[in-house]
């Protein structure tokens, strides 16, 4: 745990990290994706709950935003589903415990998963004033979160929790150091222990999220739920040149638990959506997630540590079979 | 191509160099013989000052003596082989076992049969067969085809005691002396055969040599147009002996040269000539050195297939790859075999092109890739040649690391050598040999150890008549 400490000390300190969006660049991931309760999982939300964590280092000592893109529940971002009728909360907590309570790091909106202190929180309906414009929570002094040894900084949680309808509400986060724009906040990073998002609709597009391979992972199992067929979920990380994966159907978990490489151990895995051609499909929504051997989510860090993780080929040789 | 093969001949001989022993007398010596460490010849040299006998024509016959190398080319003094062989009469040339337990030699067949001191005119010579038991030569016995009426001799075994080629003159022959081989059948001297007017003349041939090599050398006065006595060789091939070739300088000269014999290397040996005016013995010595234990030559070989070393089970080939192998050859293939032209550092390129989503994956992933030669000495040569034609050798594509190479040595496998990188060569005979070629080291500081290197292959000799 010491080595792991130190190298996302190292990672953060000299990788010069920015967090920005959630989704990030390099996922590629349209939206975040939540729905109201009431909906159907077979819309792809499998408990109408997001939680995602932002951490601003500990030498980072200016006041941080948390920023919500389309944070309402209406317009052409958000899936209808009859009418407009969902409201959607989100919660910024921070303090003791908003990170580090076991309920907090687990999959479903159970037990004291709002564990910490609330320090905001918003409901939105259908409110078109906030369509496809941001809403932003703070300022936040980066104290106010849980400090968190291992990762030598502060956590703040914050859940987007479908209260009532049945719309899928689709959104992005923000951590700025301004209120009114995005500033990036320099070696700050977001992450989850379950990613439920939007698929472009255009079949071109790959998606990708990155579960970080601490080095007690030996073995992980990847559960995704409502792929609806769309293709092919495939990994690829330094020691993979592409594994592809078993992909869910509509409404339904399908797992896949397979060993890990020794040279994975401290990076990433870069879980690919690569998307049919035809006949394309559009509105998909997924939810993943990645436990290791003992049971524990892997987080999916935004900014992937170590770097997106590339396929380290090798050119060998050997002498052609005689003829 | 005659001027060209004659030149070439001589080369190739010339690494011999000839030099009269210092242990000849005023009287001949002749016939050596390996022996332990040293030679076993014939000499009329006088050892009894009270008696000496003589033939009809009043020349002082000849006795076995013996002589040890003391360090190479210097000789003890020769002693008398042997009291017990010897007589007041005839001993003449000999051949002795690998073991030196059992001689045999030439012997006049009655030593009873004399005038006063004068060998009978009518007294022949046969072969003598003794064994060394308890110190001394002894159970003296006679080769089972001597005959009365008839000279047998000049025998030598085979380095395998199977063969026992010899002379003689007994009636059915060719002429003179003829040289017939017998075989060793169930511990018995089979029937002697002639080898036949290939090598047999009208004239004497005399002084047979096998070689361990399978040559066989001999002296002829038959074969020569100056009517001297030259040495020959050559071999049999499927039971057929092949047209004798003369040796060259320094073997032959234009006196009387014969009784070539050579060690094992060939690159030693001894043979009598009269070209000081009497018989003497000479060694003949290779100038060139020998190269033992040398490795066969392995092909330089520049083919290679090129894979990707990380892809592992779980991969699934939904990628293309592409290959730049550095040298102008692009291959698309999950692995590249290709064969480079020549040796040197190609820059290996490979992109693996992601066949769902069209992307390079992996954007020029490289490896400096060098192409060496074997280390080793190398001989460029056609695998196969005809008998008699002229080939080239060349050494220059040596390849030995930290070694600036000052000479290059050749050893064609047939007897003969030569030195430099490049060379020219025939062979008389078809057949298999054995290309040798040997390197020395350029020695940059005085006190540099002697570093050598060597190589062989083989070459095959086919008769372009069959």
């Amino acid at each position: 745990m010491k080595y792991f400490i130190l190298f996302l000390s190292v990672v953060w300190n000299f990788a010069g990290l920015h967090a920005q969006p959630v989704p990030a660049g390099d996922e590629n991931i349209p939206y975040l994706m939540t729905f109201g309760a009431k909906a159907g999982t077979s819309w792809g939300d499998d408990d109408f709950s997001q939680t995602f964590f932002f951490l601003v280092p500990k030498g980072f000592s200016q006041p941080v935003y948390i920023r919500i893109y389309d944070p309402d529940i209406s317009g052409t971002t958000d899936e209808l589903d009859g009418v407009f009728d969902t409201k959607m909360t989100y919660l910024v907590y921070g303090g003791k415990e908003c990170y580090s309570h076991k309920d907090a790091q687990e999959t479903s909106p159970t037990g004291n998963y709002k564990s910490g202190n609330l320090l905001a929180s918003k409901t939105f309906g259908n409110q078109p004033d906030f369509d496809n414009k941001w809403y932003t929570f703070g300022p936040f002094n980066p104290s106010e979160g849980e400090y968190v040894q291992k990762f030598d900084g502060y956590v703040f949680k914050v859940l987007c929790d479908g209260i009532s309808g049945d719309d899928g509400n689709l959104y992005r986060y923000y951590l700025s150091t301004k209120m009114d724009e995005n500033r990036a906040v320099e070696g700050a990073n977001a992450f989850a222990y379950e990613y439920s998002f939007r698929m472009y609709d255009n079949p071109a597009e790959v998606s990708h999220i990155y579960p970080f391979v601490d080095d007690r992972t030996i073995s992980v199992k990847l559960s995704n739920f409502d792929w609806d067929s769309d293709g092919l979920i495939r990994i690829v990380s330094v020691a993979r040149q592409g594994q592809l994966i078993p992909v869910s159907g509509e409404d339904n978990w399908i797992e896949k638990e397979f060993s890990t490489f020794d040279e994975e151990k401290n990076t990433s895995l870069d879980i690919q959506f690569i998307k049919q051609k035809t006949p394309p499909v559009r509105n998909n929504n997924v939810v993943v997630n990645v436990r290791n051997q003992y049971g524990e989510l892997l987080p999916f860090y935004v900014i992937p540590i170590g770097g997106v993780p590339k396929y380290k080929a090798g050119i060998a040789y050997k002498k052609p079979i005689a003829k | 191509m005659l001027i060209v093969l004659s030149c070439f001949q001589l080369s190739s001989q010339i690494h011999f160099d000839a030099k009269r022993l210092s242990f000849n007398s005023s009287a001949k010596e002749l016939a050596p013989a390996f022996y332990r460490n040293g030679i076993v010849f014939c000499s009329d040299m006088k050892y009894d000052f009270l008696m000496s006998y003589t033939d009809l024509d009043n020349n002082p016959l000849t006795n076995l003596y013996q002589v040890d190398q003391k360090k190479p080319g210097k000789f003890d003094n020769p002693r008398l082989m042997s009291k017990e062989l010897t007589t007041y009469l005839f001993e003449g040339p000999s051949t002795l076992s690998r073991d030196g337990k059992t001689i045999y030699f030439t012997r006049s067949i009655d030593v009873s049969r004399s005038i006063r001191n004068r060998q009978r005119e009518d007294t022949t010579f046969g072969i003598f067969i003794a064994t060394w038991t308890g110190g001394e030569w002894a159970n003296l016995t006679q080769f089972r085809f001597n005959g009365p009426d008839y000279n047998t001799g000049y025998p030598s075994l085979s380095s395998d005691g199977t063969l026992l080629f010899f002379c003689s003159d007994a009636p059915g022959g060719f002429g003179g002396l003829d040289i017939y081989v017998s075989r060793l059948e169930n511990g018995r001297w089979g029937p002697p055969v002639n080898l036949g007017n290939v090598i047999n003349t009208p004239e004497n041939e005399v002084f047979p040599f096998l070689h361990s090599s399978g040559r066989l050398y001999f002296a002829s006065r038959g074969l020569t147009q100056r009517g001297d006595l030259d040495i020959y060789y050559t071999v049999s091939i499927d039971g057929e002996w092949q047209k004798p070739v003369a040796m060259t300088a320094p073997f032959n000269s234009f006196r009387d040269d014969y009784g070539l014999i050579l060690n094992a290397a060939s690159d030693t040996g001894y043979f009598v000539s009269d070209r000081s005016g009497s018989a003497d013995i000479y060694s003949a010595y290779s100038v060139i050195p020998t190269f033992t234990n040398c490795p066969d030559q392995q092909e330089n070989d520049y083919c290679f297939v090129f894979y990707e070393s990380h892809n592992n089970e779980v991969d699934t080939a939904v990628y293309a790859y592409e290959w730049d192998l550095g040298d102008g050859t692009k291959i698309r293939a999950l692995e590249a075999e290709h064969c480079f032209a020549k040796p040197g550092t190609y820059l290996v390129q490979l992109n693996i092109v992601d066949k769902l989503t069209r992307e390079v994956l992996l954007s020029q992933t490289s490896h400096s890739f060098t192409v060496k030669k074997i280390e080793q000495a190398y001989i460029q040569v056609p695998d196969e040649v005809a008998v008699g034609d002229v080939f080239k050798l060349d050494g220059k594509e040596t390849y030995l690391k930290d070694f600036t190479i000052d000479s290059y040595f050749w050893d064609y496998g047939d007897g003969y050598r030569a030195s430099g990188p490049e060379t020219s060569h025939t062979y008389d005979f078809p057949g298999t040999y054995n290309l040798t070629l040997g390197v020395t080291h350029k020695k940059t500081v005085e006190d540099e150890p002697d570093r050598r290197g060597c190589v062989k292959r083989k070459i095959v000799i086919v008769d372009p008549q069959k």
